[in-house]
């Protein structure tokens, strides 16, 4: 079974293949070149969508059905031009944003964050924070209402990279129920399509200005189990969100700016066969590398009552970040696990993470990884 | 508007990293009596383009240039100035960082 991994980057993408026993790599030329390219998503049909953005030319979503030839889709997730903006938004990326585009107070897409492909039905979770969708591959798209008009959007704070949709998970049996976590309002569910949005996130540590959801996965058998990688620890509800407990059992701990010590990390994945689910443990908030540089994958194969660290092949000596986005699995047996660092190096596993190899390197910063089988 | 009697026949050069996206060549010919209704012939040719050139408001981005021949269309009458038959718009974007 062979095995491709997408990969995407500040200044492009590149698709990586392997043999069957994914042991031996090759890489395509650098694809979409010069543009940022945030997530990727593919539908059941094959076709593979990608989230990219530029800081002068905007964000917008391409789609290849070949991996190859990469077209621009006919719309774009976009905003009203009356749409109220977050203030405190506008105001971050008012501050990286030289020429102003940002701060004159509206509401605007700025980056797509993740694209997520659900049967026929498309998702783009955007900052300022909004998730649209599109029932016609992309032509069109709307911004999903109860995130739109929440009752509370004037009151989210936006986290370090802006107020962002960055995760959304739907319920493959009941279509009507979407999760969606925004840095750093936290993690919202919908159980009515998306027309109202409710909190949940009971039982997580909050900061007091809000609750930042790093990442989520499924478990694929029962969308009622997320696990939860959060700024401020590992958590686990089994009923889709309503209660979070936390499961750090034989995780490495780090202390946070204010003190507060968890299992802090931006990345996490989940081996659909086994139910094993996988994260990067980061030396803290204020550090964002491996600790003591050892960079080393995480796995529970019990739910979280316990974990085990792996490092076999993984660098010693490395200082790199692994983003939110940047992990994926391949749904083989026995699972392959991959990740990209911000030093532009991916690595994969072809055993459950127990021992890695270097894919690829001196890539630009890695935002996005993701992982299928085929043949 | 400035008085303008007929379309002109004018070709825009696209940046390298926008005709990769939309799949155009990077000179396109357009017809137009101004700069503005140039670049709306454009955006007809290849709709994927309107995203990029213009912000929510339907302005051109602010940090996007363009340069009738070699002088930059700063300003909203430049948009609406009258073109010549040959004249070329080049679309470039301001760079920075690493």
């Amino acid at each position: 079974m062979s095995a491709t991994v997408l990969v995407g980057t500040q200044k492009g993408a590149m698709v990586l293949r392997s043999d069957e026993s994914r042991t031996q790599w090759s890489r395509s030329p650098l694809l979409m070149k010069g543009w940022l390219v945030t997530s990727f998503a593919r539908d059941p049909s094959g076709r593979t969508y990608a989230g990219v953005t530029h800081d002068v030319w905007g964000a917008t979503v391409m789609a290849s059905d070949d991996l190859k030839t990469w077209t621009q889709l006919e719309g774009a997730p976009r905003y009203p031009s009356d749409a109220k903006g977050n203030h405190g938004h506008n105001r971050i990326i008012g501050a990286m944003d030289p020429m102003e585009q940002f701060s004159a107070g509206g509401r605007h897409v700025d980056q797509i964050w993740k694209i997520h492909a659900s049967s026929e039905i498309l998702y783009a979770g955007v900052s300022e924070a909004g998730i649209f969708r599109s029932d016609d591959r992309g032509k069109s798209w709307h911004p999903l209402r109860g995130i739109d008009e929440h009752p509370d959007r004037d009151a989210f704070v936006p986290g370090f990279g802006g107020l962002c949709a960055h995760s959304i998970l739907v319920d493959a049996h009941d279509p009507q129920r979407i999760w969606v976590g925004i840095s750093s309002a936290g993690l919202f569910r919908s159980d009515d399509g998306g027309e109202t949005f409710i909190s949940k996130n009971e039982g997580v540590d909050s900061s007091g200005e809000g609750y930042c959801v790093h990442s989520v996965v499924h478990d694929p058998n029962d969308a009622d189990v997320i696990y939860r990688q959060d700024h401020r620890g590992v958590y686990r509800t089994d009923d889709g969100g309503d209660s979070w407990s936390l499961i750090e059992n034989g995780l490495p701990q780090s202390e946070l700016s204010d003190e507060h010590r968890c299992s802090f990390g931006f990345a996490i994945g989940m081996d659909p066969r086994t139910h094993s689910a996988f994260i990067v443990p980061m030396a803290g908030d204020s550090f964002r590398f491996p600790h003591g540089g050892r960079m080393a994958v995480y796995r529970t194969q019990d739910r979280g009552e316990s974990w085990q660290g792996f490092d076999e092949g993984l660098p010693s000596d490395c200082y790199a970040n692994v983003l939110r986005g940047a992990m994926a699995t391949d749904g083989s047996d026995p699972c392959g696990v991959y990740f990209g660092t911000t030093s532009g190096s991916v690595f994969g596993s072809a055993d459950r993470a127990e021992s890695w190899q270097t894919l690829v390197s001196d890539l630009p910063k890695v935002l996005a990884v993701e992982a299928f089988t085929s043949g | 508007m400035s008085a303008a009697s007929a379309d002109s026949q004018v070709t825009v050069r696209l940046p390298r990293v926008l005709a990769d996206l939309t799949g155009c060549e990077r000179k396109i010919a357009v017809t137009g009596r101004t700069v503005e209704e140039a670049l709306a012939d454009l955006v007809r040719q290849n709709a994927a383009l309107g995203l990029h050139l213009f912000d929510d408001t339907g302005a051109l981005r602010r940090h996007v240039l363009c340069f009738r021949n070699q002088v930059a269309v700063q300003s909203r009458a430049e948009l609406e100035e009258p073109l010549s038959e040959g004249d070329q718009l080049t679309l470039v974007n301001s760079v920075a960082g690493g």
